[in-house]
């Protein structure tokens, strides 16, 4: 009995050790949301799209495209042309989606502090489907962008992404 | 050679089919008001989808602190600083057979997220069914279209 219990406890700590995993960051490139002028007073939409290409990178990484267990967005960093940009904004909230993925809010920021060009969101805790977008061959980058006064040209800004990829070993 | 035509006629003619169902879906893009007044939602689409956001409320101010009204409802609490003015309420509609259906419509009300289906009873009258599950355990209101001088 003790003989087949040492056994089973040997085939647990084997099948943990398997399933062990690690975590690895993914930062996107900078990636360039656009909402096209004229603009009104109130929310606008800015878009971008990238291709997240992350089986490239796992690969890069030594790891093997289906290693992907789970992902989760850590940080949302955004950049604004000038300060005339930033203090046009009142809140900037952020959503991510893709063809074959619903989209899904994960990023705000209520209020944008006046006169700053460089803004970091507040990420949501709630994500779901992450690595499945992560998985499409193109995101979209949604940003909903509130407007304190009608603007005639383009907004601009610029978005990185940091993921924090779960990687079964 | 006569399949050859056969067969460009046929992609050229399935093309037309396709772009004339995504026409039909846009009829969807405008200006829409709920029955009960309280809101209006701007109706967009983003790649191939619908969604809609709140972009004027009857009463845009929290009567309790006097800021304009959050999704203070919303089950994840990092998100409830989302301001309700801007707020995407409808989404990921895809438009197929007359109707556009598999999307979302939330009620920042209660901070629930419902099933929804949407018909056109005529180019400025829609019927917005929210559902849990099946469609026949739903409610629908009917939305306006608003004219945009």
């Amino acid at each position: 009995m003790k003989v087949l219990l040492s056994f089973l406890l040997y085939l647990l700590c084997f099948c943990v050790a398997c399933t062990e995993s690690q975590t690895i960051t993914f930062k996107t490139a900078p990636i360039t949301l656009v909402a096209s002028g004229p603009l009104f007073e109130g929310s606008n939409t800015a878009q971008g799209d990238f291709s997240p290409n992350i089986a490239a990178f796992l690969q890069q990484q030594g790891l093997a495209p289906s290693s992907l267990q789970n992902a989760t967005l850590q940080k949302v960093s955004l950049v604004l042309p000038d300060s005339l940009h930033a203090d046009l904004v009142s809140e900037i909230t952020l959503q991510l989606a893709a063809d074959q993925v619903d989209m899904q809010k994960v990023a705000v920021l209520n209020p944008v502090p006046a006169g700053q060009t460089q803004l970091t969101l507040s990420v949501a805790q709630e994500q779901k489907k992450i690595a499945d977008l992560l998985q499409q061959n193109k995101m979209l980058l949604v940003a909903d962008v509130n407007l304190k006064k009608d603007l005639e040209a383009d907004w601009q800004a610029t978005a990185v992404l940091e993921f924090l990829l779960t990687i079964k070993k | 050679m006569k399949n050859l035509i056969l067969l460009a006629f046929l992609v050229f003619f399935s093309g037309i089919v396709t772009l004339r169902a995504q026409d039909a879906g846009d009829k969807l893009i405008g200006l829409w008001e709920p029955s009960n007044g309280k809101a209006r939602v701007k109706i967009e689409k983003i790649a191939n989808k619908y969604y809609g956001k709140i972009v004027w409320l009857r009463e845009p101010n929290d009567p309790q602190t006097g800021a304009p009204k959050l999704d203070k409802n919303n089950s994840d609490e990092s998100m409830r600083s989302v301001p309700l003015k801007g707020y995407r309420m409808l989404k990921d509609f895809v438009y197929a057979n007359g109707e556009w259906n598999n999307g979302t419509i939330y009620d920042p009300e209660s901070g629930s997220t419902y099933s929804c289906v949407i018909k056109a009873k005529d180019d400025n009258t829609l019927d917005i069914r929210g559902f849990v599950g099946v469609k026949a355990l739903g409610r629908t209101d009917v939305w306006k279209r608003i004219q945009v001088r």
